[in-house]
C-alpha cells in the first residue's frame, strides 16, 4: 500500500523533494501574506466593538491556529518515528519545533497587544492563555532535548516522546474557552456552526490562515533539508550534492 | 568541561523544573478561575453546587453584565460605580482606575476585588470580556442596533 | 484609501496605532529572524561538510604521495 512512498524514504530523494516543496510554497506564502495583510489592514472594514484594534486578528488568529497545527503534525511525526523507527521523521520533528515556537510566540504577544486596549490587561492567567504559554514551553523542551544528549539518537527519542505526550495540550487549548470560565472569547471560525465573523473580514483572515500554512510547509522543508545534511554529513550523496 | 553525565543531569533537571512550573501554572490558573469566581447571584445566594457564600473582606473575581443606566462617575476622579447582574440579583462594583475600551453598559466584564458590606465589591481591576462576533459597524447597527463608543469618548460616562 | 479616509488615518488606526503596528512589526521580525537563523544554520553546516571533505582529500593526497616514495 505504501510502496509508492519507498523511494522518498531514501534520504537523497527526501532531500530533493523537500527543497522542491520549499521552492514551491515559499513564494506562495509570501504573496499570500502580502495580500492578506494589506487586505486586512487597509480594505477590511473596522469592527463595530473593537474598532481598528481588531486588525490584529489577521495575524493573531493564523499564528494561534498553526501554533496548534504545527504541534499536532510534530506530535504525529514523533509518534510514527518512535513506532516505526524512522530517522527521517525524527529529523522532521527537530525541523518543526522552532517554527511552532515562533508561531506560538507571535500568537502570545499579538494577543497581549490586543488584550491591553480591549480587555484592559496585558495578561491574565486564564485557561486559554496559560495553556498556550505551556505550548511554548513544550516546543522549547522538544528542541532542547534534541541538543542535550551526546548521542543524537537518544536525544531524538527523548524529544519525540515529549512531542507525543505534549499533544494532550492541544485539545486543552482548543476547548479551554468552553471548559473553563475564561476571559478569552469562544472560537469564531474553528467551530461547526457558521463563522461569527462578517464575510468582508473573513476573507483576508482565511487568506492569511492558508498563507501561514504555506509558510510552515516551506520553513519545515528548508529546515528539514538542513538537518538531513547534518545527520548524513559523511554520506556520499551529501558530498555529491555539495559538489566538492 | 561538561561531561556526558552532567549534560544529561541538566537536561533531566530542566525538564523537571519545566514540568513543575507548568503544573504550578495550571493549578494557579484553575484556582483563580474556579475557587474565586462568582457571579452576582452566587454572591447573594451562594455557589450553585456547594452553597458556599463569600465572606466580607474576601478576595474574589466576579463576572457579569453591566446593568444599563447604572454607571455613575465621580466628576473629580476616576472613581466609577456600576451595577453588575447575570440572571438574578444585582451587586454594586466600585472601581478607581481606567476602564478598558470595551467597557460600556450591557457589556460582559470580569472584575477582581474584595467583597465589602452590603454586596459591594471594591475592585482593583476591571476587565472587559467580548464575544466572538466580528462585523463592520454599519452591519452591527442594522442587525443589533448597537453603536459602540469608547468610554473615553462617551459623555454619559463623565469623561472630558 | 480602503476603510480609511486618509493615509494619516490609516497610520493612526483610530488610536490603536501602537498596538496594531507593534504586533505586525514584531510578528514580521520574528519570522524574518527564524528565516535568517535557518539560513545561517544551513550555511554553517555546508561549510563544515566541505571543510571535512577538504581535510580528508589532503590526507588522502599525503597518503598517496607517501606511497609513491
Amino acid at each position: 500500500m505504501f510502496k509508492w512512498l519507498h523511494p522518498y524514504a531514501k534520504p537523497e530523494k527526501a532531500y530533493q523533494l523537500s527543497l522542491a516543496f520549499q521552492r514551491f510554497f515559499m513564494p506562495l506564502a509570501i504573496c499570500g501574506l502580502i495580500v492578506g495583510c494589506i487586505w486586512g489592514l487597509v480594505f477590511a472594514p473596522t469592527d463595530y466593538q473593537q474598532s481598528d484594534s481588531a486588525r490584529i486578528m489577521y495575524i493573531h488568529v493564523p499564528a494561534a491556529i498553526w501554533s496548534m497545527g504545527v504541534y499536532m503534525s510534530m506530535g504525529i511525526a514523533g509518534f510514527c518515528a518512535l513506532v516505526w523507527q524512522i530517522k527521517l521523521l525524527e529529523i522532521s520533528v527537530l525541523a518543526m519545533a522552532p517554527i511552532g515556537a515562533a508561531f506560538t510566540a507571535i500568537a502570545l504577544f499579538t494577543g497581549s497587544l490586543w488584550g491591553k486596549p480591549m480587555w484592559g490587561t496585558w495578561w491574565v492567567w486564564d485557561a486559554r492563555l496559560t495553556s498556550e504559554l505551556i505550548l511554548l514551553f513544550l516546543y522549547m523542551g522538544v528542541f532542547a532535548l534534541f541538543q542535550s544528549f551526546d548521542d543524537k539518537r537518544t536525544g531524538a527519542k527523548a524529544a519525540c516522546i515529549l512531542a507525543v505526550i505534549g499533544m494532550i495540550n492541544v485539545p486543552i487549548i482548543h476547548y479551554s474557552v468552553e471548559w473553563w470560565n475564561t476571559l478569552h472569547q469562544g472560537a469564531s471560525i474553528t467551530k461547526l456552526d457558521k463563522p461569527s465573523i462578517a464575510p468582508s473580514m473573513l476573507w483576508p483572515l482565511l487568506i492569511n490562515i492558508v498563507s501561514v500554512l504555506c509558510l510552515f510547509i516551506a520553513f519545515t522543508c528548508y529546515r528539514f533539508a538542513t538537518e538531513l545534511l547534518r545527520a548524513e554529513s559523511h554520506r556520499k550523496w551529501v558530498l555529491e550534492i555539495l559538489g566538492k | 568541561m561538561t561531561t556526558r553525565r552532567q549534560k544529561r543531569l541538566y537536561a533531566g533537571l530542566s525538564l523537571l523544573v519545566g514540568l513543575a512550573v507548568t503544573v504550578g501554572l495550571i493549578l494557579y490558573a484553575l484556582s483563580e478561575n474556579i475557587d474565586l469566581f462568582y457571579t452576582p447571584s452566587e454572591i447573594i445566594h451562594g455557589k450553585k453546587e456547594t452553597g458556599v457564600k463569600p465572606t466580607v473582606g474576601q478576595r474574589l473575581r466576579i463576572g457579569g453584565m453591566v446593568v444599563e443606566g447604572s454607571v455613575k462617575r465621580d466628576p473629580e476622579s476616576l472613581m466609577v460605580e456600576f451595577e453588575l447582574q447575570d440572571t438574578g440579583p444585582k451587586v454594586v462594583v466600585r472601581y478607581d482606575g481606567i476602564l478598558p475600551d470595551l467597557f460600556r453598559e450591557g457589556q460582559g466584564i470580569v472584575a477582581n476585588g474584595y467583597l465589602r458590606e452590603g454586596n459591594v465589591i471594591e475592585a482593583f481591576e476591571v476587565l472587559a470580556k467580548h464575544d466572538e462576533e466580528y462585523m463592520p459597524p454599519d452591519l452591527a447597527e442594522a442587525m443589533k442596533g448597537i453603536k459602540h463608543v469608547k468610554p473615553s469618548e462617551n459623555p454619559e460616562l463623565g469623561y472630558q | 484609501m480602503g476603510a480609511f479616509e486618509s493615509f494619516a488615518d490609516f497610520l493612526a488606526m483610530n488610536g490603536y496605532a501602537f498596538y496594531v503596528w507593534l504586533s505586525y512589526g514584531l510578528a514580521f521580525l520574528l519570522i524574518v529572524a527564524l528565516f535568517l537563523w535557518s539560513k545561517w544554520q544551513r550555511k554553517s553546516i555546508e561549510q563544515e561538510i566541505v571543510q571535512q571533505q577538504q581535510v580528508r582529500n589532503i590526507r588522502q593526497q599525503q597518503v598517496n604521495s607517501e606511497m609513491k616514495l
